[in-house]
């Protein structure tokens, strides 16, 4: 990985590299960056505000973390940027009313069962957000959140429990 | 590293319907080829942004441009400076004129310049100046008549070898 960051910081190498990069981080990061903003066409904006960001910060990059995590940092910090822009357009389909229409969740099929969770993860405080993210979804070890996140485990252990313990209560009250 | 178990029971403790119904969220559907049409617009931007970069690095006539509008503000630059500085000397000329200290300075400085009969003049101006400023300190109505000049002239006379150091022997 040291050697993939060196070529992504030199000019002749750097597209090349860029190229494995993208191979190997896109999917990864798209599904990261689905779960904050829920659609496609989004989440497809955000990546490559992402993947741009990389490209013309890449020789900054100081090995103070890993590549990954922070890769994963400013796709979460596109994700929150480009949410707090767009406030009153990005909504979950469904709303917390509609949502107590679907039914009793251990009656509804998978697609209803993931727009609850959308409804419920909306209710959350964009930090504890971020944080169900990472573990929830993409099941990060505390150790890596740190490095994303800049914080500590011991807080981001707290955090998660209160959103999930949130979200529980969500899903059994609607 | 963690593995998946771990985070799975931590959650069970916490949300266990949470836990249940992770295993039945339904899947992100994403369009076909979309990862592979993601990067050729990625890297055609990134392109894009490498050429303009490069494009006001190399492009010769594009220096030479900025060469050329960076010489024509300089050399209105100095100009303006120049002409202000010019200003301001010939302003200072007018406004102090050399006191008498100053020329007799200058005379001592460059005797060689002046010939006898100029510093003689010179001499004679400062006398003038002199018996002048006696005169108005001493009268009490600080005008003396020409009959008074002359007596005080006759009382007081000046003789240009009077004017010389006569060790040093220069003049003044």
């Amino acid at each position: 990985m040291e050697n993939l960051v060196e070529q992504l910081q030199q000019l002749e190498t750097k597209e090349s590299a860029f190229k494995t990069l993208m191979d190997l981080y896109q999917r990864k990061l798209y599904f990261h960056i689905f779960r904050f903003v829920n659609n496609h066409e989004d989440t497809n904006d955000v990546l490559q505000n992402t993947f741009i960001k990389v490209w013309r910060n890449i020789g900054n990059f100081r090995n103070e973390c890993s590549l990954y995590s922070w890769l994963y940092r400013i796709a979460g910090n596109e994700a929150i940027t480009f949410i707090n822009s767009n406030k009153k357009r990005i909504t979950v389909d469904v709303d917390t009313k509609n949502v107590a229409n679907i039914g009793n969740v251990d009656s509804i099929e998978g697609d209803k069962i993931e727009l609850k969770l959308q409804a419920a993860l909306e209710q959350l405080p964009e930090k504890q957000k971020q944080i169900f993210i990472l573990r929830y979804y993409d099941e990060m070890p505390y150790k890596e959140m740190s490095e994303i996140l800049e914080t500590s485990e011991g807080a981001l252990k707290a955090s998660y429990y209160h959103a999930a313990k949130k979200i529980e209560t969500f899903l059994l009250e609607h | 590293m963690e593995n998946n178990k771990e985070i799975l029971d931590e959650l069970n403790a916490v949300a266990p319907l949470l836990n249940s119904l992770k295993k039945e969220s339904s899947e992100v559907v994403i369009p076909d080829n979309y990862f592979d049409n993601f990067q050729t617009s990625v890297c055609s931007q990134v392109k894009e942004e490498r050429t303009n970069v490069v494009s006001i690095k190399r492009n010769p006539f594009r220096i030479i441009k900025i060469g050329i509008a960076a010489s024509v503000f300089l050399a209105i630059f100095f100009l303006v400076v120049h002409f202000k500085n010019a200003n301001n000397q010939a302003e200072i000329i007018v406004k102090t004129p050399a006191s008498s200290t100053e020329i007799q300075h200058y005379i001592t400085e460059n005797i060689n310049d002046f010939t006898v009969e100029e510093v003689g003049q010179f001499v004679a101006m400062q006398t003038n100046n002199k018996i002048q400023t006696e005169a108005i300190t001493t009268s009490s109505n600080a005008v003396m008549t020409d009959e008074e000049i002359n007596q005080f002239v006759e009382n007081n006379p000046v003789y240009i070898s009077d004017l010389y150091d006569d060790e040093t022997a220069t003049i003044f």
